[in-house]
């Protein structure tokens, strides 16, 4: 603090000069770095994708355009219904987690301090550090444990809890940046606590809601470890499908497959970013 | 002046808002504990203008709130109309707030806004139409009913604000800073606005300020709040004129203030040999030599030049320290020996009006024995 002070405007000027040129650009390997980063990201991902329409047998070797892949995956009733239960998993999972969610942010932010409250968010977060396979294996033993073996029922319930953090987050900073001053006015105007949920905080907190919920889903469709360890037979779910088929052997039909599990993922976590960007601009 | 204290005119027992003793405690964690308002009683009269004044965080806020029952009083109680408001929520009161920051619903038109009070009640939906209508035609916004707030300026946000709370009749409309984030043209009409509709609506406003022109202009009573306490309570003539304390008499405009001690009920003695004439026994000659604050407005104050004006009492020679230009008006500062004051002049620009003095002149000050009145130790 005392040098900054004595520092004369000169050199302050100077250090200024040499801060602004400092850039990690500039750092050797920088830049090779980052296209070895692009390189072994995205060009396995484009071949998937490119390999997908390879009119031959092989997932290395192209020969010609072809959508054949594609026409086999939409014939395969083994992948209909694995594609039904990872829908029908993150579907009731996502919408739980979500509601769970919705009312610990609630309570967390609205509920004025309570004892335990950080004690509450940190075991809340926990499963987003907590290495999946720890979570699977315990969940495994749980349910074997008490003997509770609801097939899908299972996954739905181990989904839903892993899930909750996902759709915390997006609605916990949703519910900060709402002022509590729409629910005063609210009160103000005749609302009980009820229909000021439904009527104000509900409308003025569903963008962070619907980011939440397509956050969850998304994760509890991409997800592998939990639902391989927690499933039984008759709960594929699509990532357990596509790994059964490339133990069989790799063929085009898997990057079609995957293709068409990227663009969803895609398309929902572009929609609930989407979302989140434009409930900023209004408040 | 003794006698407005104990009871501040213009209230009727019973009817209106009465606050008795309340006292509201923050508890903060890990800091001490805050006290917004501390033992503050006030009576608030039925179809009043009525002004809460004070600088932030004297807790005008902290009392509007409890009115509104967005805050709960740690001790004291509230009451409307003779009726204890204690434990009741704020959806059970018949009292609307206009808040700071409007707070208009964001995700709701202009006209749902303005409704949503009335749907809340259960009215029938023709009624609420027509009252929506008639309400936005009262603070002008006739045809903005489709918009969006964040389609409005600032100005119409505000009267929405007003629109909404009105819509209710309700018995007191609560008014939190509510001008505050308006420029200064916008801010002065919106004054007049809101006076005119106190008047069109009969409906008591209590108004939060920390601005004294605005609590002045449209006040019928001004209470000025200090550390959770009211400090003065009058009509803006008496709190403007005659500021029981010096914390209001600077507060509330600019004021000169002299020190000294009283000879007999009528003549002060400043320092040596000076003394300060008063045009009546106001002075307190109990025989105690105690040192006392007097104060006097710049405006009252004169400059006087020429034999003719040696009878007037309280004229003093003092020296031109600084000239401020104001358009309208010319401060004059002035260091007077005999006062061991500084004293400001307030002179009008009018036509014809003598030329200031230069700085550095010396130059006679009069300070007319009616406008001078005494401070409270």
């Amino acid at each position: 603090m005392s040098e900054t002070v004595r520092m004369s405007p000169a050199q302050g000027a100077a250090a200024n000069r040499g801060a602004r040129r400092f850039a990690v650009g500039r750092i050797p390997g920088f830049g090779a770095a980052t296209w070895a980063f692009f390189l072994f990201l995205y060009a396995p991902i484009a071949l998937l994708v490119v390999f997908s329409f390879n009119g031959s047998n092989s997932a290395t070797i192209w020969s010609h355009f072809s959508l054949d892949w594609y026409v086999k995956v939409a014939a395969n009733s083994d992948i209909q219904r694995a594609a039904l239960n990872s829908l029908i998993v993150a579907g009731v999972a996502s919408t739980l987690a979500t509601a769970l969610a919705t009312f610990a942010a609630l309570a967390m932010v609205r509920g004025g301090p309570f004892r335990g409250q950080q004690l509450a968010l940190s075991t809340l977060l926990l499963p987003l550090i907590v290495p999946e396979i720890v979570i699977a294996i315990a969940m495994v033993i749980f349910f074997t444990g008490i003997g509770l073996s609801l097939g899908l029922g299972n996954l739905i319930i181990a989904h839903t809890v892993f899930c909750i953090p996902f759709a915390y987050l997006p609605i916990r900073a949703r519910l900060d940046s709402l002022s509590p001053v729409y629910e005063e006015a609210a009160q103000d105007l005749y609302a009980d606590n009820w229909r000021t949920f439904w009527h104000v905080t509900f409308p003025l907190l569903a963008p962070g809601i619907l980011a939440g919920l397509m956050l969850a889903f998304i994760t509890s469709v991409d997800d592998f470890i939990i639902s391989l360890m927690v499933g039984s037979a008759g709960t594929t779910t699509l990532p357990i499908y596509i790994y059964s088929l490339i133990r069989i052997g790799i063929t085009p039909q898997i990057n079609a497959i995957s293709t068409l599990v990227l663009l969803i993922s895609f398309i929902f976590v572009s929609l609930a970013w989407l979302i989140a960007r434009r409930s900023e601009a209004s408040p | 002046m003794t006698g407005e204290r104990a009871s501040p005119a213009g209230t009727v027992s019973g009817a209106g808002l009465v606050i008795r003793r309340v006292t509201k405690v923050f508890d903060a964690a890990g800091s001490q504990a805050v006290r917004a308002v501390d033992d503050l009683s006030l009576e608030i009269g039925e179809n009043e203008f009525f002004t809460l004044l004070g600088p932030s965080g004297c807790g005008k806020t902290t009392l509007l709130r409890m009115i509104a029952g967005l805050e709960q009083p740690t001790s004291g109680e509230v009451l409307l109309d003779g009726d204890p408001l204690q434990g009741l929520p704020p959806y059970r009161r018949p009292i609307n707030t206009v808040f700071q920051s409007y707070a208009l619903f964001p995700h709701m038109s202009v006209g749902e806004n303005v409704a949503f009070g009335l749907k809340m009640r259960g009215l029938d939906s023709a009624v609420i139409a027509r009252k929506v209508e008639e309400v936005l035609a009262l603070v002008r916004l006739e045809g903005l009913a489709e918009r969006r707030p964040a389609q409005l300026s600032g100005g119409q946000q505000q009267r929405v604000a007003l629109a909404r709370a009105l819509a209710n009749e309700p018995k007191i409309l609560l008014l939190d800073e509510p001008l505050s984030a308006l420029d200064l043209k916008l801010r002065k009409q919106m004054r007049l606005e809101l006076k005119r509709l106190q008047k069109a609506t009969g409906i008591t406003f209590i108004f939060v300020t920390h601005d004294q022109e605005e609590a002045l202009i449209m006040s019928d009573r001004v209470a000025v709040l200090s550390e959770g306490r009211v400090l003065q309570l009058g009509p803006p003539e008496e709190i403007y004129q005659r500021p029981r304390s010096r914390f209001v008499a600077d507060f509330i405009g600019d004021t000169n203030i002299i020190l000294g001690r009283p000879k007999d009920a009528e003549r002060l003695v400043l320092g040596g040999t000076a003394e300060l004439r008063f045009a009546a026994p106001v002075l307190p000659s109990d025989g105690q030599d105690q040192a006392l604050s007097v104060a006097i407005r710049p405006e009252s104050c004169r400059l006087v030049n020429g034999a003719a004006y040696d009878d007037l009492a309280n004229v003093f020679e003092g020296r031109v320290r600084e000239i401020e230009y104001l358009g309208a008006d010319t401060c004059v500062l002035l260091d007077v020996e005999a006062l061991g004051a500084s004293i400001t002049v307030r002179l009008r620009n009018t036509e014809g009006a003598a030329v200031p003095p230069q700085e550095g002149e010396t130059v006679r000050v009069s300070l007319p024995a009616a406008a001078l009145w005494v401070l409270e130790p």
